[in-house]
């Protein structure tokens, strides 16, 4: 059953190649269509000089929303959090508010956006409504991770809640704060890619949304792709980021 | 006496009246809040309807024009609901051939992890251009979208036996099948129900989100036509039946898990 580590890789890394491999044969001869390009070609559009800078100005431009909008929707995402651990009567109200914001379908709210906050905010906040949700999911598991006798060792030595919560709850939460932010990158990825979808002047959204309308079929690809790219970079980034945290605290 | 009693009864209606204004407040005040804030926004701001309705005005259309709703919320349901059972089954399906051959699970593993990280909503409109503009389309991404939460964690699941009890089946003189539909199985199956819970509100979206995309039909469609024709009114009471419907799915499902877990730990 058990396998060892580089067989492991092995068997994983020949996986990788017998996909890409399907996928360059899949899209070379066209049996499922023209929809579906060969990844060769999808490459190549990406580093074609035509559409290169293209593809740059737009990958950083998603990049840049998706952060700002991650970092927003994380801080607020902390202090509801917060705040149901300090301000107990408020608890219940906060899970459904952030679970009602969770299930508003963004595609109603982009419109509206586009008219409040303009066509480059847009972009932002819904990647903020993304990342907040997974983050406040992950932040409030992890604020009751702390032992119910190493809260009472606290207040017998005299500690306030407050005092509780910053040198007990905060640090037992870190490794499931870090799980949430793992979870919010991607999140916050995809809302700043719908956020472009209604209008934003550049990013890799914008070029999937042509391209759907103007059958540029490997453009489309393309942005996919670097898209995945992105997401794949920050999901590493957090899980490096999640064990160093682990290493720390267990 | 009489009197006495009929005040006490009132007594007793009030603070019934004012305990359940109580328990309302506290569970909802959040939602209560997003709404006084939507409709203070778009008084202050003073936004014709076109911009954005207040909230009284969705309601109104909502309840005038119900039986508009019925038919979009009942084709959006379904088409939630045959994709969400279709993703839970494909990725079960797909973990339990992991779990037999260690070195097909070795050859897939990575490379789910990596499609994992695919942003997959925002990869509908690809889905769309390389499957086709239609219904099927709406189901297929709604099933892409709950496979991957579904089969990630009913794969951890199965292999997170209790310590010591693959030796006890091996000593039983268990086979593989008996070892899957015994054991690994059933240790699975808090995981499948985490996994119910978390992409039953996801795929009513995802459906929602393709069907605006295509502007195919359901409550998507009504979304598109309403913000096209400037019936905000009808985008706005859509987008709030969509929600509830997603709230309507995440709950049933919560429910689920709830159950399956009282029931089999």
């Amino acid at each position: 059953m058990k396998m060892s580590g580089p067989m492991e890789m092995w068997l994983g890394t020949l996986g990788m190649i017998v996909f890409m491999g399907a996928w360059e044969i899949l899209g070379f001869t066209g049996i499922l269509g023209g929809a579906f390009p060969a990844l060769t070609a999808v490459v190549e559009t990406v580093i074609d000089p035509v559409w290169r800078d293209l593809f740059l100005s737009a990958f950083g431009s998603t990049a840049w929303s998706a952060l700002q909008g991650f970092l927003l929707g994380i801080s607020l995402a902390m202090l509801l959090a917060s705040a149901t651990v300090l301000i107990p009567p408020l608890r219940e109200g906060i899970y459904r508010f952030t679970a009602t914001m969770q299930s508003i379908p963004v595609i109603s709210l982009g419109p509206v956006f586009i008219v409040t906050l303009g066509r480059e905010i847009t972009p932002i906040a819904v990647a903020s409504i993304g990342a907040a949700f997974a983050m406040f999911v992950g932040t409030t598991s992890g604020l009751s991770a702390a032992r119910v006798p190493h809260h009472d060792l606290l207040s017998v030595l005299g500690a306030t809640r407050m005092q509780r919560f910053i040198r007990l709850q905060l640090p037992a939460a870190l490794p499931n704060i870090a799980d949430g932010m793992k979870l919010a990158a991607p999140a916050s990825l995809i809302g700043a890619i719908i956020g472009e979808w209604f209008g934003a002047p550049s990013g890799l959204g914008l070029i999937i949304v042509s391209a759907l309308l103007n059958y540029q079929i490997t453009l489309l690809w393309g942005a996919a792709l670097l898209a995945t790219l992105l997401s794949l970079s920050a999901f590493g980034v957090l899980t490096i980021f999640q064990r160093s945290i682990e290493r720390r605290f267990q | 006496m009489t009197g006495f009693l009929a005040s006490s009864a009132t007594d007793q209606g009030i603070r019934w009246a004012l305990n359940s204004f109580r328990w309302a407040l506290n569970r909802y005040w959040g939602v209560i809040l997003l709404i006084v804030l939507w409709h203070a926004w778009v008084s202050i701001k003073g936004y014709n309807m076109i911009v954005m309705p207040p909230p009284s005005a969705v309601a109104h259309e909502l309840i005038v024009n119900a039986d508009k709703y019925i038919g979009p919320m009942w084709i959006t349901f379904l088409q939630a609901l045959i994709g969400l059972a279709g993703g839970m089954f494909f990725g079960i399906a797909l973990a339990i051939v992991m779990w037999f051959s260690p070195v097909a699970g070795g050859l897939i593993t990575p490379m789910a992890l990596v499609l994992r990280s695919v942003p997959v909503v925002a990869m509908i409109p690809v889905l769309i251009r390389s499957i086709g503009f239609g219904t099927t389309t709406v189901v297929v991404v709604t099933i892409i979208i709950t496979f991957f939460p579904a089969f990630v964690l009913c794969a951890t699941g199965l292999r997170n036996l209790p310590p010591n009890s693959n030796d006890l089946f091996g000593v039983l003189g268990a086979g593989r099948l008996d070892r899957l539909c015994r054991l690994a199985l059933p240790a699975a199956v808090p995981n499948i129900l985490v996994a119910l819970r978390l992409t039953a509100p996801i795929s009513v979206l995802a459906a929602i989100v393709a069907q605006f995309l295509m502007g195919s039909n359901g409550l998507g469609l009504v979304i598109v036509r309403g913000t096209w024709n400037y019936e905000m009114n009808e985008a706005w009471g859509a987008a709030i039946l969509s929600c509830t419907l997603s709230i309507v799915f995440f709950i049933f499902a919560s429910s689920i898990e709830q159950k399956g877990r009282k029931h089999w730990t």
